[in-house]
């Protein structure tokens, strides 16, 4: 019978936790000065996108978009400071959500790049969210929302296009056992 | 459904949302262009000339003014006073330091002359935005008012005035107004300040406009002239001048202020 201690196993629970802590030393490590909305999301893609191809499981990204979140909130990295828990795992539950229905297909391109355009996309929207939430005006978070998302699906693709050959060189050198994991047993 | 034609109805969908953003930042961008600056209100670029005497401060104060926590009218030797304050409602378009999309850049300027000045008067600026107020600080990075030191005699009395025991929350009276609190609500000005806000760090009183932020001026001249800016936030609905005095003003005592909007390149 299923038992939700069961669902990841303490191995999973280290290593989503240790791509949560990546994605906040990365965003706190690469700090690129471009003033282009998304760029940090070439990079922040890489973890979630690995993590979720190595687990497997459904809830995999929503748990390293939590624990980075928690990491960024706490340290208050970003002007949103607490705000931030709910944009970045909105990015893990995106990714989490194109891993599903692609079957954890992470190494394949497609896959990738669109594991790295939601993720993006998502933090994103939250981000706009927030704003109006907090009382910015409808017209000031509109008018540069279409810019915005072509820069954060150009970096959100190409960080994805990294992940996915990352992944990818992984299973090949047996890094991530597919096999083992069940990944294509239901391969279409 | 295989991989591929998965992959290919994800990338249609991206571009489905991309091209639904860039409809929304079209209508705002109509929006903004239908909605200038220039029609919003208040939009008064006249100047405004008024003129006090002593019995048009009516409240008096022990070293404090409206702020969330009671906020410090001076520092240094005249921080702890009795002050007299006036709150001088300035009949213009407020500053505006923000998006010039949404709003009229510029700043106020204020030209003062004191006549016959006992002791100290400060200067500070108040400004309602929604439904909060701000106000300019005078500790720690980004402080700035006026302090004018005065050389007459003190006077012997002053005009009937209130006493000032809490500082947020209040209704207040513009200069020279006496009302009962049962009357007072037509003519005053509610002061909140939110608690969960910060409201120190967006207004300033300067004398030079390449320093936004302006600094603490000391100063002995009487007649000059000082700025009101407005560094971030949102547009200022209601502009308050706050004149404090820490001495009893004699009757030949007056304060001048030419008050006007100069409209800034955005």
């Amino acid at each position: 019978m299923f038992s939700p201690k069961d669902y990841f196993t303490l191995n999973e629970i280290a290593l989503m936790s240790l791509m949560g802590g990546l994605v906040f030393v990365m965003k706190t490590a690469f700090r690129m000065p471009l003033g282009i909305p998304g760029h940090t999301g070439i990079f922040l893609v890489i973890p979630v996108i690995l993590g979720v191809a190595i687990i497997q499981k459904p809830g995999s990204g929503t748990y390293i978009g939590l624990v980075s979140g928690v990491l960024l909130s706490f340290f208050g990295l970003s002007g949103m400071h607490v705000f931030d828990v709910f944009q970045i795992t909105a990015f893990g539950a995106s990714i989490d959500a194109v891993g599903y229905a692609f079957r954890y297909r992470m190494e394949s391109i497609q896959v990738g790049v669109l594991a790295g355009i939601a993720g993006n996309l998502a933090k994103m929207v939250v981000n706009f969210a927030v704003n109006l939430a907090i009382g910015v005006p409808f017209v000031v978070v509109a008018v540069g929302a279409g810019i915005s998302s072509v820069s954060h699906v150009l970096f959100g693709a190409l960080g994805g296009l990294i992940s996915a050959y990352l992944a990818a060189r992984l299973i090949r050198t047996g890094v991530i056992s597919r096999d083992a994991t069940g990944a294509d047993r239901n391969d279409s | 459904m295989d991989l591929s034609r998965r992959a290919a109805a994800g990338f249609a969908l991206v571009v489905l949302i991309v091209g639904g953003l860039f409809a929304v930042q079209l209508t705002a961008e109509e929006w903004l262009t239908l909605n200038p600056p220039d029609r919003m209100t208040p939009v008064i670029d006249s100047p405004e000339t008024v003129h006090f005497g002593k019995n048009d401060f009516n409240y008096v104060s022990w070293k404090y003014r409206p702020y969330k926590e009671p906020l410090l009218i001076a520092t240094g030797e005249d921080r702890d006073s009795l002050w007299y304050l006036m709150f001088v409602h300035a009949n213009v378009t407020p500053p505006y330091g923000g998006n010039p999309k949404l709003g009229r850049t510029g700043y106020v300027k204020v030209d003062y002359n004191l006549h016959d000045l006992a002791g100290t008067a400060a200067f500070h600026v108040l400004a309602l935005t929604g439904s909060s107020w701000r106000t300019n600080r005078i500790e720690g990075f980004g402080s700035s008012g006026l302090f004018v030191g005065g050389d007459a005699e003190p006077g012997t009395s002053m005009g009937p005035t209130t006493e000032m025991t809490n500082y947020n929350d209040i209704l207040v009276l513009p200069a020279g107004v006496r009302k009962d609190p049962e009357n007072a609500a037509p003519y005053s000005y509610y002061i909140h300040f939110d608690p969960a806000s910060g409201g120190l760090n967006s207004l300033h009183v300067t004398r030079d406009l390449s320093r936004v932020k302006g600094e603490i001026i000391d100063t002995t001249d009487r007649s000059g002239s000082f700025y009101l800016t407005c560094s971030g936030g949102p547009a200022i609905d209601a502009l308050l001048l706050l004149v404090a005095v820490d001495e009893m003003q004699p009757d030949t005592f007056s304060l001048s202020l030419n008050m006007q909007f100069i409209r800034s390149e955005g």
